[in-house]
């Protein structure tokens, strides 16, 4: 089954909408085969039959299940073929309306400068006035009938898909798949056609059920007011205007049934539009599974007195609808007070997870689902949301690789540290201010007092990451987590960065974890590494005896193929094949597919031995200590 | 170098106009006569790439490399200057840039077009320029993915049931389909996770040398560029500050830029304090005048504040821009 409709299913009104929808329209489509009367066929009418309430049997012996109007006709039939034109105009006009919507708003986007601004002022324009106004006076101008109405409706519409449209293809064609077709010298139609459009249709099609409701009312608006379809036609309505005058009366089964009708076939047809917008939100998927069940309670065990941070055997997964993602199988260690760890590995390979996991910032669809997480001798998991963010932020911190993630947009810098001492001090505002001062220049930051004035989107990246640095060391935490902070800087802001913080942690006695997938920066930065590889730490120890002697072939894998050590212009040594996706992991070495080392014993998973020099393998190439 | 030149730049500037905000706009509208603030984004650039040749491009961000390679590749036109191709101008009015020079990207991922099937992606190219007749387009498709390293099976498959190395090979056949004699390189290992970049650049070299192909290869990773290059270009703001060899430039960088950057470079084997230089790296829409290198050149001088020091030979094949080389700063 499609995902959409899939999705669709997923919530009850969305499931009602659609066998409503479904429902009407089969009903309509039928109409000529399974309506008690062909309301349009004059002849068969009978005046005698006329205005006969729901149920009676008229005196040509009709049975009238919904009563019958002032010609004498059978309302349930003139419903059923009433609908079958509303959907029969609202889809052809907004099926050509969206080609001709999207066609110009793609090759506006494509072409942008003046022939885009143009046609956007247009589109603005006509958005601007009612609909039903522009459809009033087009159907003025234009006279009555079918074809001018499926005309007047297309005019009204396509507007509004040329403005969707443009909006989907300008995110698209920033893509390098557009830059790519363009370099290869494709035909302008062909990369509008062949490659733009089907990347714009999700966004537009959903606008296009909208649409189709939208032109349904806007027909019977119109018919009922006398300027849409001439009388002879089969129309919602003009159904409920010719049952109008006799409400007062009491005959109000002529209007009120087929209002109904169309109350049903507009509104299920939105309800189906919003399933289909909330079906192309990937997020909502997610937060629709179920939590990861979690683990059998295991025994605890103390954390050593002087560690300032230990992980023990944490287990973090995600529901997907993939299935479970095993994020971190297991992972345990310690951290020294002021020591320095590298958290290395590829992406995907749980260090970020890891990172949150110990910060307690796993939101649904994940949960750590085992494992304890000691901040010196206080158990994190053990605690409740609220303790745990009072913790955050005084004895633990972290810094991410987007700084402005973490900095308020709308709050001077000044404001932000601050308060952030404020909040777990109990000192005067200058004395606050004055640390603040002084944070800041502790991480290289010049003029710190015109800085501190300073909104974050009036810093450079490197500055902003600095004050994010500075904030998070403010109240001395027993433990900073870094997360690839400076994977989107340049080399020379880096090392500048490398340096201070390396400086500051020495003197606030901070342990850190620096999370990177760069060797290079934790070689001169960490005092050990850690090396993750598919949720599991697969080796860690002093990082000088794991940079020239690692001892798992994952590591010595990834050394060896850096540049630096090979031959300039001869081939790489090289990894061979990629990481398998962390869902449904066959038991065993999670490295076994990649290592040249494999036994048939690594269809058992190897513990992680050792306590200084750590490794996780059978066949390690150095011995753990 | 006599190989012959494949690819001239010469000489060429971009300028952008940043889009004025409302304010701007505004005061304009009131009789304010500021000028619209205009980017810089290349300044005088020259460089050239001779058949088979490898030319690094080093720089950090908003240097200008990869409006460099867009240029090169017809995507933008110069605002001054000129790019030639094998002699012939590739920017000259509405003839667009020969097919013989195509790009690798980034993003493996965001460079192929989800909705398109391998082979599509692959063969479009080709069969629209009549390179292939519809009746070999099967072979020509095997033959291109077996030489990027993938299974010839896969031609019906989506480009996200691969992996971000595998993605960057497609991206690197599809530009092969048209037979290039220039690829230029966009950071293309950037993307990729540290095991697979091997995997990556190691084709890079094996397509040279099966090929013949020349590429111009943009990357912040001096370690990549050293290993792939014959020839390395530096850049800083939007102008080439030095210019040598690959193995002169490690072995005797000049421009103090240079050197900082060698320096500040993460390295495995040396474990180093961190040493930087002091300073942000300035806003291109503001550069500093003279030498834009000065506020954070150690050795800058007042010459270096209001003269800007040209490329000069300093040793053959060796150019630099600095004052230092030229009587002192
Ligand atoms: N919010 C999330 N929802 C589902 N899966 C997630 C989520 N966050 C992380 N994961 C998965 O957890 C695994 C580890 O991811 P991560 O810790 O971000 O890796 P790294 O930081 O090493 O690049 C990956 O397979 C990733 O897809
Ligand atoms: S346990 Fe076996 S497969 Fe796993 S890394 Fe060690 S040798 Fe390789
Ligand atoms: S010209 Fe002056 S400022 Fe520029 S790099 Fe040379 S010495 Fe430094
Ligand atoms: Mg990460």
């Amino acid at each position: 089954m499609n995902v959409w409709m899939r999705l669709l299913f997923a919530t009850r009104s969305g499931t009602i909408a659609v066998i409503v929808f479904a429902a009407i329209a089969l009903a309509a489509i039928a109409a000529p085969w399974i309506a008690p009367q062909n309301p349009y066929d004059l002849a068969a009418l009978d005046l005698r039959d006329a205005r006969l309430p729901p149920g009676s049997v008229g005196p040509s012996g009709h049975v009238f299940a919904l009563g019958s109007d002032v010609l004498g006709r059978d309302v349930l039939a003139a419903i059923l073929y009433g609908l079958r034109m509303s959907l029969a105009v609202g889809v052809t006009s907004s099926v050509i309306a969206l080609a001709i919507g999207m066609l110009l708003g793609l090759y506006a986007a494509y072409k942008g400068g003046r022939i885009d601004s143009l046609l956007m002022r247009l589109v603005d324009l006509q958005l601007s006035f009612p609909t039903i106004l522009v459809a009033l006076i087009l159907l003025a101008v234009l006279g009555k009938g079918l074809e001018k109405i499926v005309l007047a409706l297309v005019l009204v519409q396509w507007a509004l898909f040329a403005r969707t449209a443009r909006a989907a293809a300008l995110t698209e064609v920033r893509k390098d798949y557009i830059d790519a077709a363009r370099i290869l010298r494709l035909p302008e139609w062909r990369i509008v056609l062949v490659h733009l459009l089907p990347n714009c249709l999700p966004p537009v099609s959903a606008v296009a059920a909208v649409q189709v409701a939208h032109a349904i009312s806007l027909e019977a608006t119109m018919s009922f007011l006398g300027v849409g379809l001439p009388i002879t036609e089969p129309s919602l309505g003009l159904l409920i205007a010719s049952g109008f005058q006799y409400l007062l009366s009491g005959d109000y089964w002529i209007s009120v049934f087929p209002g109904v009708a169309l109350l049903l076939l507009v509104g299920s047809l939105n309800v189906v539009a919003d399933g289909l917008r909330a079906a192309m939100n990937p997020r909502l998927e997610s937060a629709r599974a179920k939590l990861p069940p979690l683990l059998p309670e295991s025994v605890q065990s103390a954390p050593a007195a002087e560690a300032a941070l230990t992980v023990d055997r944490v287990t973090t997964r995600f529901a997907s609808s993939q299935g479970l993602v095993n994020a971190l199988n297991g992972v345990s260690l310690t951290l020294r007070r002021g020591e320095v760890l590298g958290l290395v590995g590829e992406s995907g390979s749980g260090k970020s997870v890891l990172g949150r996991s110990i910060m307690g910032l796993i939101a649904p669809p994940g949960r750590i689902v085992g494992g304890d997480i000691w901040l010196g001798t206080t158990s994190l998991t053990a605690l409740t949301e609220e303790q745990r963010r009072a913790l955050r932020g005084s004895r633990m911190a972290m810094v991410l690789q987007d700084p402005l993630t973490s900095l308020n947009p709308v709050l001077r810098i000044e404001t932000q540290m601050i308060e952030t001492i404020l909040a777990h001090e109990n000192v005067s505002k200058e004395q606050a201010r004055a640390r603040a001062l002084r944070a800041l220049e502790a991480v290289g930051i010049p003029a710190p007092e015109e800085r501190l004035k300073c909104y974050p989107h009036q810093l450079s990246g490197g500055m902003r990451q600095r004050v994010a640095i500075a904030i998070a060391l403010l109240n001395r935490p027993d433990v900073l987590i870094a997360d690839e902070p400076t994977t989107a800087l340049d080399v020379t802001i880096q090392s500048q960065i490398l340096a201070q913080v390396q400086q500051l942690v020495r003197e606030t006695g901070t342990a850190m974890i620096w999370i990177t997938h760069d060797l290079g920066v934790v070689a001169g930065l960490a005092d050990r590494i850690a090396v993750m590889y598919l949720g599991h730490i697969v080796e860690i120890g002093p990082t000088q005896q794991i940079l020239s002697a690692p001892a798992h072939p994952y590591t010595a894998g990834l050394l060896a193929s850096i540049p630096s050590r090979n031959e300039r212009g001869q081939p790489l040594q090289q990894l061979r094949g990629s990481t398998p996706s962390p869902v449904g992991l066959p038991p065993g070495c999670v490295f076994r597919n990649r290592c040249d080392r494999s036994s048939p014993r690594c269809e058992q998973m190897p513990e992680l031995l050792g306590t200084t020099r750590q490794v996780r393998c059978f066949h390690p190439l150095e011995e753990a200590t | 170098m006599t190989a012959h030149v494949l690819l001239e730049v010469n000489e060429v500037s971009r300028t952008f106009a940043t889009r004025r905000d409302f304010a701007a706009k505004l005061a304009s509208l009131l009789g304010a006569d500021k000028p619209v603030p205009a980017v810089r984004a290349l300044d005088r650039v020259s460089l050239t790439v001779a058949e088979r040749e490898v030319v690094g491009v080093v720089g950090e961000s908003g240097c200008g490399k990869s409006t460099l390679a867009r240029i090169i590749i017809g995507l933008l036109t110069p605002s001054s200057g000129t790019v030639t191709y094998k002699g012939r101008p590739v920017h000259a009015g509405e003839a667009q840039a020969p097919l013989d020079i195509q790009m690798v990207f980034q993003d493996p991922t965001a460079s192929l077009n989800p909705r398109r099937r391998v082979a599509e992606l692959l063969l479009e190219a080709p069969l629209v320029h009549g390179l292939c007749k519809p009746e070999e387009a099967e072979d020509l498709l095997a033959s291109l993915l077996r030489s990027v390293g993938l299974d010839p099976a896969v031609g019906r498959r989506f480009p996200h049931e691969f992996s971000g190395g595998q993605r960057q090979r497609l991206g690197i056949a599809r530009a092969l389909a048209v037979q290039p004699q220039l690829l230029v390189c966009d950071e293309p290992v950037a993307a990729l996770d540290v095991s697979v970049q091997a995997q990556v650049l190691n084709l890079f070299m094996q397509l040279r040398a099966e090929r013949g192909l020349a590429y111009l290869f943009i990357s912040h990773d001096l370690g990549v560029v050293r290993h792939l290059s014959d020839r390395v270009v530096i850049m800083y703001l939007g102008r080439v500050v030095e210019q040598a060899t690959t193995e002169e430039l490690f072995a005797r960088p000049n421009h103090p830029y240079t050197r900082a950057l060698l320096e500040s470079a993460p390295k495995v084997d040396a474990r180093t304090t961190f040493q930087p230089i002091r300073g942000e790296i300035p806003s291109p829409l503001d550069p500093p005048p003279g030498c834009h290198f000065h506020p954070r050149c150690p050795f800058a001088s007042e010459r270096c504040k209001r003269e800007r020091p040209e490329l000069a030979e300093i040793a053959p094949g060796h150019w630099s821009a600095c004052h230092l080389n030229s009587g002192g700063a």
